[in-house]
Order: C-alpha cells, then sequence, then structure tokens
C-alpha cells in the first residue's frame, strides 16, 4: 500500500489540473493509497506509522524539495521507502533522482527502482541536500585532527547531494561523505573560480563569539554547535533511470 | 625539465584549500591536494600536492610529488619529484628522488635528491638548477 502526502500548496486553484492528471495516472497504474493532505493541524509521523500499521511499504511525496525534506524526517524514523511527484519543473531533487514533473512521475514510482542513498545528520535531524552557512566568519570546523576557519564574505556549503548547475556533477549521494565549499557570498561563482573542497563524513561546527544559524535543505535552522555526520541509517527512494547517480 | 604547468594527474584534486581558508593541524589524505590558502600543522598524503603562490604554509610535508610556488616553512619529503616554481620561498629541508628548480626562487634548507644533498641553496640562479640523481 502506499501513503500519499499531498503539500498544502495543491489546494491552490492553480494546481488544480495537474493534480488531476497526476490522480487519474496513480488510477490507471493501480498504485492507489492513503492520502494525507498537510497542514499544520495534521501530523506527518502519526499518518505514516498508521499507515505501516496497515501494511503501507511506500510513501509518496507530492509537492516541491521543501515538502520532500520535511517528511525526510518521519519516513526515516520509520524506515520507509520513499516516492516523490514534483510539482515543482525546477526541482533539484527530482533532476538527481531522475523524476519528472507531474503525472510522469507516477510511471517511475510503478517501475520502482529503489536505490539506498547516504542521509545527513545535524545533531539529531536529518537531511538530504545541504547545509549552508552564510555567516561565518566566526565559525569554525572541525574535521579528524584539523580544524578550517574562513575568511569575512565567504559562505560555507555542506553537500550530501546536490549540484550547481543542471549539467554539473553532483555530489556522490552513495560516497559516505560530505562535500564542503567556500564561496563568495552573495555572488555567482563562475566557473574558473577556485573554491574550497573537502571531502569528510564528520563534522563539528563552533562559533567562537555568539551562536551562528546553519540552515539546512534550505528550510530548516540550527544554530550552533552542531555535529554532522552521515546517518548510519539510508534513504530508500525510488528512482528514475535517468538519476544522476 | 621544469613544469611551468602543473601535472594533470593533480587537476583530479580530492581537495582544495581555497585563498580565503586557513587550516590548522593535521592533515591526512590520500589523494591530490592544492593550496591556496594557509596552513599551520602538518600535511600527508599519497598523491600530489600543489602549493599556489600565494600560499603560506607553516607545515611539514610528506606528499607522493609537489609542486611549489608559495611559500612553505618546513620540510617536504616526498617519494616522488618536486617542481619548484620561481614565487616559491621554502625554508626548510627538501627531500625528493628528482627536483626541477625555476630561476628565482628561495630556497633555505638542505636539499636531497636522491642520496645527494645540497647544503643551503640561498637562491638560485640558473634557469634549470642541475641537481642529478644519486646512486
Amino acid at each position: 500500500m502506499y501513503l500519499y502526502i499531498y503539500d498544502s500548496c495543491l489546494k491552490e486553484k492553480k494546481f488544480e489540473n495537474i493534480l488531476t492528471k497526476i490522480e487519474s495516472r496513480i488510477i490507471d497504474l493501480d498504485i492507489k493509497g492513503e492520502i494525507l493532505r498537510m497542514n499544520l493541524l495534521k501530523n506527518v509521523s502519526q499518518f505514516i506509522k498508521d499507515g505501516i500499521k496497515k501494511g503501507a511499504h511506500t510513501v509518496v511525496v507530492i509537492g516541491n524539495d521543501k515538502t520532500f525534506s520535511t517528511v525526510l524526517e518521519s519516513a526515516m524514523s520509520e524506515n520507509i521507502i520513499m516516492g516523490y511527484i514534483p510539482i515543482d519543473k525546477k526541482s533539484k531533487f527530482a533532476q538527481i533522482f531522475g523524476i519528472p514533473y507531474g503525472e510522469l512521475a507516477c510511471a517511475i514510482l510503478g517501475g520502482r527502482i529503489i536505490e539506498k542513498i547516504d542521509i545527513g545528520k545535524i545533531n539529531n535531524k536529518f537531511f538530504l541536500g545541504s547545509i549552508v552557512i552564510d555567516d561565518c566568519q566566526n565559525v569554525e570546523l572541525k574535521i579528524d585532527d584539523f580544524k578550517v576557519r574562513v575568511g569575512r564574505g565567504n559562505k560555507i556549503i555542506i553537500k550530501n547531494i546536490d549540484f550547481e548547475e543542471e549539467d554539473s556533477k553532483i555530489s556522490n549521494p552513495t560516497d559516505g561523505l560530505f562535500e564542503i565549499f567556500v564561496e563568495k557570498s552573495g555572488g555567482f561563482m563562475s566557473k574558473n573560480s577556485k573554491h574550497t573542497l573537502i571531502k569528510t563524513n564528520n563534522i563539528l561546527i563552533n562559533s567562537r563569539d555568539t551562536s551562528t544559524p546553519l540552515i539546512f535543505d534550505e528550510i530548516q535552522t540550527i544554530n550552533t554547535p552542531a555535529q554532522i555526520s552521515i546517518a548510519d541509517e539510508k534513504l530508500n527512494i525510488i528512482v528514475g533511470s535517468n538519476r544522476k547517480f | 625539465m621544469f613544469k611551468k604547468e602543473m601535472p594533470q594527474n593533480i587537476k583530479n584534486t580530492e581537495t582544495v584549500i581555497g585563498e580565503s581558508v586557513v587550516l590548522e593541524g593535521e592533515f591526512n589524505s590520500h589523494g591530490n591536494i592544492v593550496l591556496e590558502g594557509k596552513l599551520n600543522g602538518n600535511l600527508s598524503t599519497d598523491g600530489h600536492v600543489l602549493i599556489g603562490d600565494k600560499a603560506e604554509v607553516v607545515a611539514n610535508i610528506k606528499a607522493g610529488s609537489a609542486f611549489i610556488s608559495g611559500k612553505v616553512i618546513g620540510n617536504i619529503t616526498l617519494s616522488d619529484s618536486i617542481d619548484i616554481a620561481k614565487t616559491a620561498n621554502i625554508q626548510g629541508d627538501i627531500k625528493a628522488s628528482s627536483i626541477a628548480v625555476e630561476s628565482g626562487c628561495q630556497i633555505n634548507g638542505r636539499v636531497s635528491v636522491g642520496s645527494k644533498i645540497i647544503e643551503n641553496p640561498k637562491k638560485t640562479t640558473k634557469q634549470e638548477l642541475p641537481l642529478e640523481r644519486g646512486e
């Protein structure tokens, strides 16, 4: 059985047409299931727990990358397979997983190619994409037996699975490593600019003075100090044959 | 022959330390490293090390091979070759199996190529320092 979690934006009129096509395709492929329409009062974790008790094996997010990241925390806790139907044509996760936009993604669900990929942990929370530290002047990264400090006007990006441009190489989501980049704040990084790249699986981030906010998966914030590691658990995700890894 | 370009194989780099980055401590790796920023501590890798012309390194370096065009205070020990550019300023001993030095660089320390050791070559003047491998 499938569990479908709809982003709250899907109740907007502009998504009516695409949602009708998606639901129609789900019926055609006979991959129906229970539906949860997200809002502040609905508990995603409880919905997944209840679904598993009824025999659910897959939770499918219909929304954008932010929706996916929000559901990720609950799905990882229950060790359930995740699927994704993107309704954002610019979805990075969809491009990485090789999942097309809208109703075309339903065929990927039916194909059930499942990959195990790395998930990052920041303190006790899971993240899939990256962590950004915009104000890194007072931040110190402790990695193995060395420390890294970065000068003013730069930002630090710790990537688990991400890419800069559509055709660029992605951070490998199965190598058990993060990639740490340092680039100029607010500026577009040209292909020729020198940026910092360090690969590691464990990072302790401290601030020398006040606590510094760390933004992960573009939606959540944790303040320093923060311990970042590759989680022991892997994400089981349904991918397409055009995936980038 | 001194190579003005970095070796092709170092372009396939595992680690890059940019100009704005300061690294302190023991940095151990197995891949190629490009260092354009600052390092205080020790650096060790099986691969190649490129020290850029703006880099400031206060560390002992152990690596497969190296291309130095920045400032290094510390001993450099390599299992293979070292290329030293004219902008390099090395204060420490160098051990390598072969060496190529560009005119204008500064080396203050003992240079050991194979079994041959040159005592304190303060400043090179020739285009290619004709160091030969020892027996």
